[in-house]
């Protein structure tokens, strides 16, 4: 969802901001200040060492190697080194992540008290409602209605467990493989993994789905 | 362990309102300058030019100040109009630019393109 669909900026402000965006940056470069590619770095770090993409190679990789599986449901911070992840990955300063497992019988959810103890790394930025005190309390008190509104309906029969994220352990859900998808390759697989399935507010579902 | 700059500066935006916008666990840019103004922010802090933690406050303090200015529900809200503030007045405090400058070289960036569509 996005607000900016159908939203016009005002034109003049527009091309002002841009102009100005763009004149800051080219006073500091010729200042010897920043380089050309100074900013393309940073958003790189972004766009392809710490985000979700992280978190749904953790999760493929889990979903077709069982042994990684069980080495990452015992030990999640020595299973993601030796996929050869960035260093951070699990928090700031090497903080616990621990991985549950969403089967038939059980499914996992994730919150949290204070979004600084979130693995953005590996699931991403958080959003907004993830740190609404709204969601947190309406999560731990009526699980099944919160999953229903987020478009997940689970058989009356599978519990529905609640993980608080903290300072010491940060837990991320090892959702459910969808039917259908056991011949696909791990890139494959990762690429129908959401941060909000690895938050357990939505199911991985098949790309033909 | 050692930190990333970027991770850090990222983690201590995640608390409130100054959080920048994002899109399935993503940065979300709408136009170009936003990703621009976003990386230089960054950039400035993790060359020395300035703290992080005080471009986060002047960034506190000018959504502050349009919050001041408009009701919530105001759709001329606009979050990296107000980092792009905060980004040009910590340039200014750390005297790695001055406001004349950027002034005259804004005018110049705006004039060049009305040239262009000409």
């Amino acid at each position: 969802m996005t607000k900016y669909d159908g939203f016009s900026y005002d034109s003049d402000r527009e091309i002002y901001s841009a102009a100005r965006v763009r004149a800051l940056e080219s006073l500091l470069i010729e200042k010897g200040i920043i380089s050309s590619e100074t900013v393309n770095k940073v958003l790189n770090y972004f766009e392809t060492e710490m985000g979700p993409f992280n978190g749904a190679k953790i999760v493929a990789k889990a979903w077709t190697d069982p042994e990684f599986k069980a080495r990452l449901l015992e030990d999640c911070n020595a299973a993601i080194s030796d996929l050869g992840l960035p260093v951070g990955m699990s928090g700031a300063e090497g903080e616990h992540m621990k991985v549950v497992e969403n089967t038939s019988e059980v499914h996992n959810i994730v919150i949290c008290t204070l979004c600084s103890c979130y693995p953005w790394p590996t699931l991403g930025l958080p959003p907004y409602w993830f740190k609404d005190p709204t969601f947190r309390a309406r999560a731990a008190r009526e699980p099944r209605a919160v999953l229903t509104e987020f478009g997940v309906e689970l058989p009356e029969e599978t519990e529905i467990r609640l993980w608080d994220s903290s300072a010491q352990i940060r837990w991320f859900v090892l959702p459910q493989q969808p039917a259908g998808t056991e011949g696909m390759s791990e890139e494959e697989l990762a690429a129908l993994v959401t941060p909000e399935a690895m938050m357990g507010v939505a199911l991985v579902e098949s790309a033909s789905a | 362990m050692q930190l990333r700059f970027e991770h850090f500066a990222a983690t201590s935006l995640m608390g409130s309102e100054e959080s920048p916008p994002r899109n399935n666990g993503e940065l979300k840019f709408d136009r170009d300058w936003e990703g621009l103004a976003f990386g230089m922010a960054l950039a400035l802090a993790k060359k020395g030019h300035y703290e992080w933690e005080d471009f986060r406050q002047e960034l506190i303090a000018s959504i502050a100040e349009w919050e001041a200015e408009h009701s919530l529900e105001n759709e001329s809200w606009d979050y990296y109009q107000r980092w792009l503030l905060a980004l040009e007045r910590m340039a200014v405090e750390a005297e790695l630019i001055d406001e004349a400058e950027l002034e005259k070289r804004t005018a110049e960036i705006i004039d060049c393109k009305q040239d262009e569509t000409k």
